[in-house]
């Protein structure tokens, strides 16, 4: 019964996640393009694209490619559901290994239908994306350890509850290393330069969507939508104290996006064990200071 | 009735197993079958709690205390023993289709023989009765996994003789406090050690760290980790699921019999404490947190499937040393929990991949490809099993790891926990190349023709899907009698019902979970229905940079990314020897073998000396320390 | 002569909700372009900073899967003319072919070449050609804005051709990709004897025949 009751809040959450996750890529391309003086695309371009996308036909490898596809976006719209918006989540419950965990079926589920092509391709750019995915979960996972040392919690609504009255509470503030240990590693979940080496469209031929066509390439961008809501509204909500109104919320979001985009347009591409080592050495030893001096030993 | 219910468990299969030899194949292996089934069922049947002691003493009182078969169903061993009957039947159940003409490897009689003995490791009251099953069940593991292999015989040689140092250590333990005490018996022997811990006496912590040795040996914590590298992974395919489900759980069993009534028991202060836990379990959390880091990354390394999942058991094992020891209720209740999951995830991983191999004859995993084509079903369940295996909701595994971190945050282990993190993400990379590169990617023209497994065989394969759904939704199912395990110990119960857990920092109402993954999977259905029109098309049929690949004889098994997948990684850690324990236990080895063919002069195989020569020691050791 | 087009494919005219989509796909092309010809020169500039394609919602795609339009930039050898019609069957529908320069509507200065190819309307349908050698980036900037409009107004219907019309297209292929095999003895182009392109024209589909007046007309 109470399930039933959450229903219309996880309809609304599902549509929000992807509906504000699109809008920060047309404003993540808009705002490259200004960087690089040109017109860019509308605002709007993303939902022109997903579509687009949909009403295009499309070629499947076998059902393995179809559940995989499926059982991305679902994950991710899962996690959705446990990251707070506004300090509220429609599940009552923002438990960050949930978070972290429910991501990875969003990440499962894309590799399984994308190898499911056939193209060794896929494959080769998943290997890299989870590479990489060892190097920046555990900075990350870190920072988060020291929060929770912190306040006592893993719950996401309390950590961002804690941070209430004014950006003097912000973690941002209380955890100034580790900010910017997330901050790199932030750059690496979304596969943002010089972290997009498994994407490499001149290498390796886009890597996990060589294959993708029509709606299944349309849910890679939903995923990917959903996913810039999800890790935006995580720092958000871990450093940036949360906020009152979804208007603040998501201006925090996308600056936050913002940042990263702006990283990205003057940065170029790591070789895939030179972004690991990378990740390793500095967002790593930062977070594990922060980590250190937090807890104070081991 | 009930009376003789426990030495029939321990005594009837081992005879069954004598009988077993001198009856047809089939025969052999449906009696093993149905003798597992049935522990199964008279131990699902009994009431928890009721002990049923049983004693029969040897007619002989030479050798100070009361030697003779002593066994008890505590509530402890019933949880341990359920957990392992049931994965037990649903393997023989595989086992009956698995060993037709073509695959029986003939090893039905000592199997049934070793399911007596492993009941025996539960059920014992004394050590004595411990040890003798422990060691047999070690000797008959020896000989099943070297069976017709010479070369995995001596691969597994070192450690048996690992083990066996380990379980004359516990001997030795054992009898030092059966000097003091004049009693064999487990339960007065650890009201002892308590004791003695209590009361800073100096002699504990050598007795305490001669039991150990033998269950962290057979534990596979770090530095003991190579082994089920080779023993797993050599073994008959369809008993590698109960060597890596079930028979690897003994050691974890011992540590939790002894280690738990000692720390939980004796009153604070009398042990130092480092960041608030008794030093000793400590350094076990460190040292298994460790072994979880190192199997991790020897798994992401491999390329056979077998050793893959064996590097996988020993980090799984990793992580239920950690939990054991970040001394808490929260801490204890996951790491049962986990060893449950582990027994059916591992189990089904083991189970779907002897299944590939019975139809491809195939372990090297870059030799396989798109089978999940041909093997739907052996496809879901081995699916199913690494979701749960990586930890990730809704299947079960994820209720257990996410009870381990909470009992981490609640002692504030934060760095145990980041090495427990790291290796989890590390479990996700090689599972998903395992997956990848036998299930997934362009089928071998070589597999054209595979079929899926029997319906006998895939009986087990839906029974494992369905025990990892239902545990990821209602956790309940395996806390509740994890919790009357707690009780027995005087412990809490962790708090939950069927589908809500409350952790240290946060709790998960399960259901929940469920719900709204398959609330979001349905929404996606929707989108995916509601898009364009698709078309299925062949495998072959891919972007190739516009070249046609039948123009370049391009070959499906060519055109297959498997073969050293992680490559960046392996360059990563290049310089960290991570073989150096591996190398070093081999040496050791290679020189028992030599002393060994030294003494037999050639008259007896290495095997038989080796065992003569540790034979001897223990009766030289027990002779020593009676007099 | 455009209208008779539209009356010609009458039975597939689009529906409101067929316009409704089409919006989106003007709006988001995305682009395969192989860079075998001389074209290719001219998009760096059509996409970067100075003519900026991204506003109109046009970008490079890595595969022939993802991408909408294929471009054929410039001239086009027997050779490369198999990899595009791989390529040209692997895009999903809708789909759209740009032809770039001379080359592909008549062989250009290549026209009497042996190993080019003089009419890409005999392999693939084509749904704008861009004349001149090499049109400017203007110029293509221009012809991607002509698109845009013949699809909103559901006239870019080449691959709708190409299915219906599958038959002539795989022969005219076929005669002229068999020639990639080796052969040893010298051999005569059949596409460079004016009488048989005008013999394959004339077997041509009454739909196809008439969507090349309107471009030499145009």
């Amino acid at each position: 019964m109470r399930f039933l009751n959450m229903l219309p809040q996880l309809l609304g959450v599902s549509f929000l996640a992807m509906g504000l996750g699109l809008l920060l890529m047309g404003l993540g391309r808009q705002f490259t393009a200004r960087l690089q003086r040109r017109v860019g695309p509308p605002f709007y371009q993303a939902y022109l694209d997903v579509l687009k996308c949909f009403s295009k036909t499309s070629i499947t490898h076998g059902f393995v490619m179809d559940l995989g596809t499926i059982m991305s976006l679902a994950g991710l719209i899962a996690t959705a559901y446990y990251v707070p918006f506004v300090q509220w989540t429609p599940t009552g419950s923002g438990s960050l290994v949930i978070i972290l965990y429910l991501m990875t079926i969003g990440y499962l589920g894309m590799a399984m239908g994308v190898s499911a092509s056939g193209n060794p391709q896929a494959p080769l750019g998943i290997a890299r994306a989870l590479a990489l995915m060892f190097g920046y979960k555990v900075p990350l996972v870190m920072v988060i350890l020291a929060m929770i040392v912190v306040t006592g919690s893993s719950d996401l609504l309390a950590i961002a509850n804690a941070q209430q009255g004014g950006p003097s509470n912000w973690f941002l503030l209380k955890f100034p290393i580790g900010f910017v240990a997330v901050e790199i590693a932030f750059q690496a979940m979304i596969g943002e330069r010089p972290y997009d080496m498994m994407i490499a469209p001149a290498e390796i031929a886009s890597g996990p969507m060589v294959e993708l066509s029509g709606k299944y390439l349309g849910l890679a961008f939903l995923l990917h939508s959903v996913q810039l809501y999800v890790e935006t509204a995580l720092i958000v909500n871990l450093f940036l104290g949360g906020a009152a109104n979804p208007a603040t919320f998501f201006g925090k979001q996308v600056l936050v996006y913002l940042t990263s985009m702006a990283v990205n347009a003057v940065m170029a591409r790591y070789r895939i064990e030179q972004g690991i080592a990378h990740l390793w050495k500095w967002a790593g030893s930062l977070a594990f200071i922060q980590l250190l001096t937090t807890k104070g030993g081991f | 009735m009930t009376k003789y219910l426990l030495p029939a468990l321990v005594i009837l299969p081992p005879v069954l197993g004598l009988l077993a030899a001198f009856l047809p194949r089939l025969l052999r292996w449906l009696l093993l079958f149905l003798t597992a089934l049935a522990t199964a069922t008279v131990l699902v049947a009994v009431r928890p709690g009721e002990m049923m002691p049983f004693s029969a003493a040897l007619p002989v009182d030479a050798l100070g205390p009361a030697l003779g078969l002593h066994l008890a169903l505590t509530p402890t061993a019933w949880f341990f023993l359920v957990m392992s009957s049931l994965a037990t039947a649903s393997f023989t159940l595989f086992s009956l289709v698995f060993n037709d003409e073509r695959h029986d490897s003939g090893i039905a009689p000592l199997y049934l023989a070793l399911l007596g003995f492993g009941s025996g490791v539960f059920l014992a009251a004394d050590w004595i009765t411990f040890f003798v099953c422990w060691e047999l069940a070690s000797v008959l593991t020896l000989i099943i996994v070297g069976h017709r292999r010479g070369h995995a015989f001596s691969a597994g040689l070192w450690y048996f003789a690992l083990s066996a140092l380990g379980s004359l250590s516990l001997l030795a333990g054992a009898w030092w406090i059966a000097l003091h005490n004049g009693s064999f018996r487990i339960d007065d022997s650890l009201v002892t050690l308590t004791g003695w811990v209590a009361s800073g006496r100096a002699a504990a912590w050598p007795v305490l760290g001669l039991f150990s040795l033998a269950f962290l040996t057979k534990a596979a914590l770090f530095p003991f980790h190579m082994w089920p590298a080779f023993a797993h992974a050599e073994a008959p395919d369809d008993f590698s699921p109960f060597l890596s489900g079930v028979l690897i759980k003994y050691g974890i069993y011992g540590l939790f019999v002894v280690w738990v009534p000692v720390f939980f028991h004796t009153p604070e202060g009398a042990v130092r404490t480092i960041s608030g836990i008794p030093w000793p379990l400590y350094i076990l959390g460190w040292v298994s947190a460790l072994t979880a880091v190192v199997g991790t990354l020897m798994a992401i390394f491999t390329n056979d499937a077998k050793r893959l999942l064996a590097w996988s058991t020993v980090a799984n094992l990793g992580y239920i040393g950690t939990a054991l020891s970040a001394h808490s209720v929260l801490g204890t209740a996951a790491a049962l929990f986990h060893l449950a999951n582990h027994m059916v995830f591992k189990g089904a991983m083991f189970t779907t991949v002897a299944a590939v191999k019975w139809r491809t004859g195939e372990r090297e995993m870059h030799r396989m490809g798109g089978l999940a084509l041909r093997m739907p079903l052996t496809f879901m369940t081995f699916l199913l099993a690494i979701i749960a295996a990586a930890g990730i909701p809704p299947m079960s595994g994820f209720a257990s790891k996410w009870m381990i971190f909470q009992a981490l945050f609640e002692k504030q282990l934060v760095f145990q926990a980041t090495a427990l993190f790291f290796a989890s993400t590390g479990a996700f990379l090689y599972l998903y190349r395992a997956l990848h590169s036998i299930f997934l990617g362009q089928l071998s023209t070589r597999h054209e023709h595979v079929r899926e497994v029997p319906f006998l065989m895939a009986l087990p394969m839906v029974a494992f899907m369905l025990a990892l759904m239902a545990v990821g939704f209602a956790p309940g199912l395996i806390l509740k009698p994890v919790n009357w395990v707690l009780a027995s110990h005087g412990l809490d119960a962790v708090r939950s019902n069927w589908t809500i857990v409350v952790g240290a920092t946060a709790h998960i109402d399960f259901a929940t979970l469920f719900g709204v993954f398959g609330f979001a999977a349905a929404l996606v259905f929707l989108f995916f229905v509601l898009g364009g029109r698709r078309t299925k098309v062949p495998m072959m049929d891919n972007y190739t940079s516009g070249e046609d690949p039948a123009d370049w004889g391009l070959t499906p098994e060519r055109y297959q990314y498997a073969y050293a997948f992680y490559q960046p990684i392996r360059v990563l850690f290049s310089r960290i020897p991570l073989g150096a324990t591996e190398a070093l236990f081999a040496r050791v080895a290679r020189a028992l073998v030599r002393t060994g063919s030294l003494v037999a002069d050639g008259f007896a195989s290495a095997a038989f000396s080796t065992w003569s020569i540790l034979l001897g020691a223990a009766l030289l050791i027990l002779f020593g320390v009676l007099s | 002569m455009e209208d008779a087009v539209l009356f010609n494919l009458r039975d597939e005219r689009q529906s409101a909700w067929e316009s409704v989509l089409n919006y989106f796909r003007k709006r988001s092309m995305w682009m395969l372009y192989y860079c075998t010809g001389c074209g290719a020169i001219e998009l760096p500039p059509s996409m970067t900073s100075r003519y900026d394609m991204e506003r109109f919602g046009m970008g490079p795609m890595a595969t022939p899967r993802q991408a909408d339009l294929l471009l054929i930039t410039g001239y086009l050898s027997v050779k490369t003319l198999k990899r595009v019609i791989r390529s040209y069957e692997q895009m999903q529908e809708p789909k759209y072919v740009v032809g770039f320069g001379s080359c592909p509507i008549n062989g250009g200065i290549y026209w009497d070449a042996y190993p080019v190819i003089n009419h890409l309307e005999l392999f693939i349908p084509v749904d704008m050609s861009i004349a001149g050698c090499m049109p400017r980036p203007q110029a293509v900037l221009d012809a991607f804005q002509k698109l845009m409009d013949e699809i909103q107004a559901g006239k870019a219907v080449g691959y709708k051709r190409y299915r219906k019309h599958l038959d002539w297209y795989k022969r005219n292929q076929d005669a002229v990709l068999a020639r990639t095999e080796a052969v040893l003895e010298p051999w005569e182009d059949p596409f460079s004897d004016a009488a048989l392109v005008e013999s394959l024209w004339n077997d041509a589909p009454a739909e196809v025949k008439e969507m090349r007046e309107v471009r030499h007309d145009a």
